[in-house]
């Protein structure tokens, strides 16, 4: 299923849960989530808000504080933006039965080190030799699970 | 001859009534984990304040420290499907036939929500903060 866009914004990038969709899911027992975060042609029938993402597959908007010489500091607004190929795979077990109740899955992004380098130092979004490294860790970001209770955590899943 | 057009008619009618009926329903949700916080953050539980580095998460906007606020994250699912054993030779979550779910018994049509996979696109925020549970 797919394509659909995560579209994050305030309370929503810092914990609150978003529903995406829901969608019918053919009796059964699967073992395995696979999501894939890659970019999508505007023209392939898609959805207003993916057409809205002109070929990227990540845009993070925000701000950043730059120093200045006197000690303080100014804001400049950034908009990084990827066209990432990810592909992510997450063992759960989930059993569909005819009318049974419905399973969550939730994608989880985890934005703490989006920004961090390796050593902790600061990666300025707005630098495009940091392109690589920060897509690097937007891949790690996100990660899929079963999460019939929306209890965050490792849920149902097997990690 | 009629008779022969009807009965294939019926049958067509009941086949994609079972495969409409016959499955399970799924949630796709999304959320961010900033409130698992780094060293030296901290978090309310009213909603008001997560913290990465001594920052703070209001109006709208996440500070991951060092001077980096965001304001929006969009990424673009290109697919997500499910890997496993659907019953009765049915076909993998993503609408196709799968590598396991050979045979299928659901034809791809209109009438079938299953190949039509997203039957909803429900969008809406829910208000499961995650400060209760930090």
């Amino acid at each position: 299923m797919g394509p659909f866009l995560i579209d994050l914004t305030g309370a929503q990038i810092n914990g609150d849960l978003v529903q995406i969709f829901d969608a019918d899911v053919p009796p059964g027992t699967y073992n395995e989530i696979r999501f894939v975060i890659a970019p999508v042609d505007a023209d392939a029938g898609v959805s207003d808000q993916v057409a809205a993402m002109k070929g990227a597959s990540v845009i993070i908007d925000g701000t950043i504080a730059e120093p200045l010489s006197d000690g303080g500091t100014f804001d400049t607004s950034f908009s990084f933006t990827s066209s990432l190929h990810a592909t992510q795979k997450a063992e759960v077990k989930m059993t569909f039965a005819v009318d049974s109740a419905t399973h969550n899955v939730t994608l989880t992004i985890d934005p703490r080190n989006w920004f961090n380098g390796p050593d902790g130092s600061r990666l300025d979004p707005a630098f495009a030799g940091n392109q690589a490294a920060i897509e690097d860790n937007l891949r790690r970001s996100i990660r899929a699970r079963a999460d019939d209770d929306h209890g965050g955590g490792d849920g149902d899943g097997h990690h | 001859m009629g008779a022969t057009k009807l009965v294939v008619t019926l049958l067509c009618v009941l086949f994609a009534s079972a495969c409409k009926s016959n499955s399970g329903n799924m949630s796709i949700n999304a959320q961010g984990s900033a409130s698992a916080l780094v060293d030296g953050g901290s978090i309310s539980d009213d909603g008001g304040t997560v913290s990465a580095d001594g920052g703070s998460a209001q109006g709208g906007v996440l500070d991951l420290g060092q001077g980096i606020e965001v304001s929006r994250a969009r990424i673009v699912i290109a697919s997500l499907s499910l890997e496993g054993h659907p019953d009765a030779g049915g076909m993998s979550a993503d609408g196709g036939n799968g590598s396991i779910g050979k045979g299928s018994r659901c034809p791809a049509s209109a009438a079938n929500p299953i190949t039509a996979t997203t039957r909803a696109t429900t969008i809406a925020a829910r208000a499961t903060s995650s400060w209760a549970r930090s």
